[in-house]
């Protein structure tokens, strides 16, 4: 029996070969688009160029400071999204200013709530607490010096200082 | 239009209707391009040495580590924030760019090689006076990484 091959009859567009393009977008987008993640990081400020510098993927367990120096005072201004829940606050150093000194925090992030080492539960110690630093490229070695001293009373062990790979000439 | 009674209409249509599908599928889209951010992998120049302070240490060392070699590596500004540095070492290191530095850097490491100490016995300790813009600190911190240097670290500014 000799079969015969049935018309088209439909009168749309194959959309078919559309949806598995849009599909695999959304596959994309989903693996590599960042959605509602954020360090803390103050995009206003301009960090600096590295010829050399290193990519880390692990970012577990650290805390992101920026740090800047207020042009007319001359005074650090430092801010960090210290909880998950809570927006960006501002740090302070020592001295005056309102907000919790930085190196309390460090501190409390180190030790836990106790601040000092040993426990467990809320004041379980974090050995490879990191602190990454975001600094503006025009502040003074001075304003880095004093949060560089935070970090070493805290015990904190690892600095990352966050860079800009050097554009290309 | 008249349809005669009993005469069956022609539906060539098959498989299900993808209009609903392509439009939910179009709406997750958009959402997820303008929702979504792009970072690329961060860039960042890792120390895993705390800040020191200059002059004698009144720690003792401990007995179970291998002892350091310690270069302290003065960095100043010539001009207060003038977007230029002067780093310097001994009679080794005398450079004003990075270029330079890493260069020089690089030499003297070499030496250090040769002469039978290990990379990770040297600690590089950068001194940067107060008034060192932090671009030209993390140009030199960047120049010891490319010289090759792993142990990198800061030292306390006096001035």
């Amino acid at each position: 029996m000799k079969l015969k091959k049935p018309e088209s009859h439909s009168n749309h567009v194959n959309v078919v070969p559309m949806v598995d393009v849009i599909m695999c977008l959304i596959i994309f987008y989903m693996l590599a688009a960042k959605i509602g993640v954020d360090t803390g990081e103050d995009e206003k400020l301009k960090i600096p160029f590295a010829s050399w510098s290193k990519e880390i993927r692990e970012m577990g367990n650290s805390l992101l400071v920026n740090v800047s120096e207020n042009k007319d005072t001359k005074e650090a201004v430092i801010t960090a999204k210290v909880d998950l829940t809570s927006p960006r606050e501002t740090l302070i150093l020592e001295g005056g200013g309102s907000g919790r000194r930085l190196v309390e925090v460090l501190k409390r992030l180190r030790y836990g709530k106790d601040l000092r080492p040993g426990g467990g539960g809320e004041n379980a110690d974090i050995p490879e607490l990191k602190l990454v630093i975001r600094g503006d490229r025009d502040m003074s070695f001075g304003v880095l010096q004093r949060v560089l001293m935070a970090a070493a009373e805290a015990r904190i062990k690892t600095l990352n200082f966050q860079a800009e790979a050097k554009p290309t000439p | 239009m008249h349809v005669e009674k009993g005469s069956k209409a022609v539906h060539y249509e098959s498989g299900p209707d993808m209009t609903p599908l392509v439009d939910v599928v179009m709406v997750l889209l958009i959402f997820l391009m303008m929702a979504g951010k792009f970072d690329g992998l961060k860039k960042y120049l890792s120390s895993e040495l705390p800040i020191t302070s200059s002059g004698p240490s009144n720690t003792p060392p401990d007995p179970t580590q291998v002892p350091k070699q310690d270069i302290v590596l003065n960095v100043t500004s010539p001009t207060a924030r003038t977007d230029t540095f002067r780093a310097f070492y001994g009679r080794n290191i005398n450079a004003d760019t990075e270029e330079q530095l890493a260069t020089q850097l690089k030499a003297m490491l070499t030496e250090k090689l040769a002469a039978g100490t290990k990379v990770d016995e040297i600690q590089l300790f950068i001194k940067p006076t107060r008034n060192v813009i932090y671009t030209n600190v993390i140009r030199v911190y960047a120049a010891a990484g490319r010289a090759g240097f792993t142990n990198i670290g800061f030292q306390t500014a006096d001035g």
